[in-house]
């Protein structure tokens, strides 16, 4: 019967990670669409390549975080992570029905934690994992902000030079492609983890595996094929959301915000963070979009998509404490 | 006033916030994002004042 469990969560858990693909993964994409470098099914399996084989590139720290890191590993039981999972599900799929481009990974631990502080109340909180990642929840679209608006303004004195945007845009079309592919492989390595380590908790909760124990590969593959399934079924609400409602972006645009993106998002996994992908990609346009004027950066959207953040993770811990509370009855 | 400049100015201020729950091996991570942004909050004030002379 626990095995059954088991199994069934670790189905949810994937189908979590496939949700996290189609709402979060197209963000990747938003940029190359909106400034038409690629047609919309070319730029989803661009995106969806990159987001596989991101498990060569990086390791299995932010898993790590996720798995022992948010809620104590002695909390953390199949009935949590199943209570956890559906919260930050639930709250996806509204976000998605809503077009808010919020993020599933604050979904994700604001379901597992409303899920631990449901069953064993605050203290089962890891105060310093969760302080963590609150933490960058701000610095990684403010990083990313700082880092964009300078990869602009050196492309724009690149223009400067050649005294031609046109020209600077029609090189830069190309160059997107690199730089959407590596928002992609940061994307992958830091979303795609979240996925590995709610399966390695449900492994060591149900004592398969040592509390030691790194991400078994078979959960690598897995977790790496669903984000890249969710990509390829596409997230077109959001990518109309960042890629043409916040700021329009022109190719030299693009791939500053992009390769801003990546490279915090290269920093972050790095330093085993768990961050929202979807945060530093705003992030990067607003700083690409301000470097005119500010009145460029579509304020009112840029608005919902702040309360989309603020809401996230109580909403998701909510609706995780709630389906705690029945799933605990049975 | 210039508008940029406050919005770095805040988001300067922003990161300056969050340096002390930033756990100490990360802590440049928000010192350098301050420093770059009260940089940038400075260099568009300047900017918006040589455009409006």
């Amino acid at each position: 019967m626990e095995n059954l469990a088991l199994f069934a969560v670790i189905a949810i858990a994937l189908a979590f990670d496939f949700t996290n693909g189609f709402h979060d993964a197209a963000n990747s994409i938003a940029t190359v669409v909106a400034t038409r470098v690629l047609t919309p099914r070319l730029a989803v399996v661009w995106a969806a390549t990159f987001n596989f084989i991101a498990f060569l590139v990086f390791h299995t720290g932010v898993a790590g975080t996720i798995a022992k890191g948010v809620v104590k590993a002695d909390v953390l039981s199949i009935g949590v992570v199943f209570a956890g999972l559906m919260g930050a599900i639930a709250w996806n799929l509204v976000t998605y029905f809503l077009g808010l481009p919020s993020s599933s990974s604050h979904a994700l631990v604001g379901g597992i934690v409303g899920a631990g502080v449901a069953k064993a109340g605050f203290s089962a909180v890891v105060s310093s994992g969760l302080s963590k990642i609150a933490v960058f929840i701000v610095l990684a679209p403010l990083t990313g902000l700082a880092v964009a608006f300078i990869f602009m303004t050196i492309v724009l004195h690149i223009g400067a030079r050649f005294r031609s945007v046109d020209r600077i845009n029609r090189g830069f079309r190309r160059a997107q492609l690199f730089s959407a592919a590596a928002y992609s492989l940061g994307h992958g390595g830091n979303d795609a983890q979240k996925t590995m380590g709610v399966i390695l908790a449900l492994l060591i909760a149900a004592h398969k595996v040592p509390a030691t124990s790194d991400v078994p590969l078979w959960v690598v593959l897995s977790a790496h094929s669903a984000i890249a399934l969710g990509t390829l079924s596409g997230g077109w609400r959001i990518v109309h959301t960042l890629g043409s409602r916040i700021t329009r972006l022109q190719p030299a645009g693009g791939v500053a915000a992009e390769s801003a993106a990546a490279a915090t998002l290269f920093f972050v996994t790095a330093h085993n963070i768990p961050v929202s992908t979807t945060h530093t990609i705003t992030g990067c346009i607003v700083g690409v979009g301000s470097i005119h004027r500010l009145s460029a950066v579509r304020w009112g959207v840029a608005g919902r998509v702040v309360w989309a953040w603020l809401l996230t993770i109580p909403g998701a811990a909510l609706v995780a404490a709630l389906l705690y509370s029945i799933v605990s009855v049975f | 006033m210039d508008r940029r400049a406050i919005f770095f100015l805040g988001a300067g201020t922003v990161s300056a916030a969050v340096i002390t729950p930033t756990e100490s091996g990360l802590r440049w991570v928000p010192t350098v994002l301050t420093a770059i942004y009260i940089l940038l909050a400075l260099v568009s004030y300047l900017d918006w004042r040589s455009n409006n002379r």
